[in-house]
Parts: C-alpha cells; sequence; structure tokens
C-alpha cells in the first residue's frame, strides 16, 4: 500500500495533512478527501491522533499513552501499533 | 446511532456548530435568473480577512466549510484562501458552477486544497436548457468538462439542480448524465425566494401539475426519496439545526444563522471570537426558540404537518413571519402526503414497500 508503518516504529507516523479534523470534547473527528470516508475517535484515539504529528514513533506515542491512562506499558504499544494500523490501512496516515 | 450521529447529537444538543458556509464573493460569471444572491455593493472581504474569519471559525471548532459565492473560483486568491483553510483542517466542500474548472484547475483542486466533495449546479441535460438559466454560451460543455477533469482525480462531484420549467421534462436524461459522469446529482423541488425577499426566482419553478406528478411513482426511478419520510413532530425537538448546527457567513463577513435566514448575528471581523456571541445572541437565542415552536404549532396546527419540509427562511423572506405556513411547502406537503398514503394503502393490500415507516431524525443536520 506504500504507507505501511514499520515493525519497529522506526518511521514516525503522521496525520494526513490532507484530512480535515477537529477534537470535541475529547473526541476527533476526521474527514478524508478521497472517499469522504468519516471516522470519529474515542478519548484515547483522539490523543493517539494529536501525537500523530510525525515527530514520535509508535513506541514513544505508547508510552505517552500508557502513562496519561494509566495502562499496562505492553499493553498500550499493542494497542497503539493495532490503531496506527488501521488508521494507516484507512489512509488516515501519511503516505511516506 | 452510529458515532458520528452521536457526535452530530452531541454538538446539535449543545448548540455548538460543525458546519459553516462562507460566500467568499457575490462575483460571479453567470447570471443565472434566479439567483438568491443580492449584492450590496459594501467592499468584500480581502484576503487577510478572509483568512482572519477562517481563524475564528476554526477557532470556534467547526470541521465541515462549504466555500461558496456567487462563484467562488472568480476570486483570484482562491488557492489562497482554499490552501489556508486547508492548513486549518477543515474538511472543505466547494460551491461553484464549474465553468472555470479545466484540467489545470482541477489538478490543483486535486492536489493543494483536497475538497470531499465539489458541489455544482447542474440546470439542464442539454446546452440550451442549462444555458437558459445560466445565460452564458459554452456553460454546459464547461460545466461536464469541468466534472470530467475532477472526476478523472478522483475528487466526489454532487450536481446539484433545482427543478425548474425550463429543466423539469428532462430530468431523466439528467440524471443519466451524473451517472456517465460519475457524478452524483440531487434534484430539489423547492425554488427559493431571493434574500431580499424578492418573489420574483419562485416563478422559474416547476408548476403544480408537474410537482403532483414529481411525487407520484412515474419519477421513482429518478427521486431521492422514494418513499416521502414522515416527520414525527411528538420526537422532534426542532423543525431544523437553525442556530444550532451551522451558519453562513456573506462576503462582507457578516455572520446568520442560516444561508436561508440572513438575521445578522454579528460581524466576523468586529467580534474577538465566534464563541463569545454564538451563547450570547439574541438573534441566535430568537431562532433557536422559532425553530423549536414550529412543530408544536405551525406543523402541529396543519393537516400536511408531518410531511412538510418547513424551512423557517423561507417561510420568514414569503411572509414575513418565520413560523407561517407558506404556500410552497403547503402544496409540497399535499402532494408528499398523497403520494405517502397511497403507498401506504399498497402496503396494507400486501405489497411490500420498502422505507414507509421512516422518520426523520430527531434532530437536524
Amino acid at each position: 500500500m506504500g504507507e505501511m508503518i514499520g515493525p519497529d516504529g522506526s518511521r514516525p507516523p503522521r496525520r494526513n495533512p490532507t484530512a480535515g479534523f477537529r477534537v470535541f470534547e475529547g473526541e476527533a473527528t476526521i474527514v478524508l478527501p478521497d472517499g469522504s470516508y468519516i471516522k470519529v475517535l474515542n478519548e484515547t484515539g483522539s490523543r493517539i491522533w494529536d501525537l500523530l504529528d510525525g515527530s514520535r514513533g509508535v513506541k514513544e506515542i505508547a508510552a505517552l499513552i500508557a502513562e496519561e491512562f494509566e495502562t499496562a506499558p505492553e499493553a498500550a504499544e499493542r494497542d497503539v501499533r493495532e490503531f496506527v494500523e488501521e488508521l494507516a490501512r484507512h489512509g488516515m496516515l501519511e503516505k511516506r | 446511532m452510529n458515532p458520528y450521529q452521536a457526535m452530530i447529537a452531541r454538538n446539535w444538543k449543545a448548540a455548538t456548530p460543525y458546519s459553516a458556509l462562507f460566500e467568499l464573493t457575490y462575483i460571479c460569471n453567470h447570471a443565472c435568473s434566479f439567483c438568491y444572491n443580492c449584492p450590496t455593493g459594501e467592499k468584500e472581504l480581502n484576503t487577510e480577512q478572509v483568512f482572519e474569519a477562517l481563524r475564528k471559525i476554526a477557532d470556534f471548532g467547526v470541521l465541515f466549510i462549504t466555500l461558496s459565492g456567487g462563484e467562488p473560483l472568480c476570486r483570484k486568491d482562491f488557492f489562497a484562501i482554499a490552501a489556508e483553510a486547508q492548513r486549518l483542517h477543515f474538511a472543505i466542500r466547494i460551491y461553484t458552477n464549474g465553468y472555470l474548472i479545466d484540467e489545470a484547475v482541477a489538478e490543483r483542486l486535486a492536489k493543494e486544497v483536497h475538497p470531499f466533495e465539489m458541489e455544482i449546479s447542474l440546470h439542464g441535460a442539454r446546452p440550451e436548457s442549462h444555458e437558459a438559466l445560466t445565460r452564458v454560451p459554452g456553460s454546459f460543455v464547461k460545466l461536464v468538462a469541468g466534472v470530467r477533469a475532477l472526476r478523472k482525480r478522483g475528487i466526489k462531484v454532487l450536481l446539484k439542480t433545482p427543478i425548474t420549467k425550463l429543466n423539469m421534462n428532462e430530468l431523466r436524461e439528467m440524471r443519466a448524465l451524473a451517472e456517465d459522469l460519475g457524478a452524483e446529482i440531487h434534484f430539489d423541488p423547492v425554488v427559493t425566494p431571493k434574500d431580499d425577499g424578492d418573489q420574483e426566482p419562485l416563478q422559474m419553478g416547476a408548476d403544480e401539475e408537474f410537482m403532483k406528478r414529481w411525487w407520484s411513482d412515474e419519477f421513482l426511478d429518478v427521486r431521492e426519496e422514494k418513499v416521502p419520510m414522515r416527520r414525527d413532530d411528538k420526537e422532534i425537538a426542532a423543525v431544523c439545526g437553525v442556530g444550532r448546527s451551522g451558519f453562513a457567513v456573506d462576503p462582507y463577513g457578516n455572520i446568520y444563522p442560516c444561508v436561508q435566514w440572513r438575521r445578522k448575528v454579528a460581524n466576523i471581523l468586529e467580534i474577538p471570537s465566534l464563541r463569545d456571541v454564538w451563547k450570547g445572541s439574541t438573534v441566535l437565542a430568537e431562532v433557536r426558540r422559532v425553530a423549536e415552536e414550529i412543530p408544536r404549532t405551525t406543523l402541529k396546527n396543519s393537516d400536511v404537518g408531518e410531511f412538510t419540509a418547513f424551512c423557517a427562511g423561507v417561510a420568514w423572506l414569503q411572509t414575513g413571519d418565520p413560523t407561517r405556513m407558506y404556500h410552497q411547502a403547503e402544496l409540497t406537503a399535499r402532494f408528499r402526503k398523497k403520494a405517502y398514503l397511497e403507498l401506504k394503502a399498497r402496503s396494507d393490500a400486501g405489497e411490500v414497500i420498502e422505507g414507509l415507516d421512516n422518520v426523520f431524525e430527531k434532530c437536524a443536520e
């Protein structure tokens, strides 16, 4: 697909810059230009989305999520990785 | 209710808008006989002022922005404005007549603006009918080429067609044209008055005899609304989302509750933030109150109320009273009710009719 993130998270994932989005009451709503795909993220997803600015790898994001949401680091990393891959599948991350 | 609908409902309840329509200019390269715009001759916002307005709209949390006009592409700074909207992470829709969209413009739209939808006005299935309304020779061919250029780049196109006396006999051909172009098409059986209340555009609307046919089985293959939807006025909180889910800004920066209901709320350049005026505006409080009152009074007291697509802005323009039933709405509702009852009778006789029990959502966008 061309936009997949490396398994070690070494290529920092970044939000698709063409996606429209807003955060309202802690929930991010994202609209993709190609296909008009609309997705609403929960609080954790919205925070991950916020952190996907291209400056952090998956591990770093997961560490922040584990700390902020008081979850086990291993579980946070697994969840963040799955979530980032899901976003990539839907074209919500920049193709890099 | 999916998460997106839940978000809409939450925004609606909190009266926090998620969409805005921004008329960037009243300049237009068409001369449509029924255009509702009423330029005042004031100076339109310059590039920096548009940027300031966009920033205030974004800061307020609005996600969807429609860049409209006049003809928005007539602005020389259109792409600078669209780029700023993109930078502010809006989901961008552009409402245009398509005349200026050639391959190069379509390419820039695809590469620089990334609109999630282009809405383009189509007035006929052939040059004679389309151009009878636009009054610009060659506009039909340019529109068709523009839509093809956009579709070639994967940009979604919605053709918008007010049904008029000039095109009412070629709706089927227009739908076929849309399909050929890979575009969607939406027919609007209601022509609205001008923004200053001038009723002259209504003369262009399709006649009563046609409207009766439109809501009959004859146009089942053309209409999007196969079964006329009813409104459960016991459940519905307000007739529409006016003053809650969105607002409009004209080329001078004036903010209105809705593109149809132009009661000035404020000028966007004269306020520190939209948040400040949104909660405290007496105009907005009034339009919200009226929108809530209409289902409980106007529609409840009408025998066709549950079938009425009522617009308080149009009522205000046509009667001077936003709560008063207007002829256009009542007439359409009668045809819709008649069509519904005929389908209901067929359903009662054993025929399977899908969507017969559908009602409008409790809150409207």
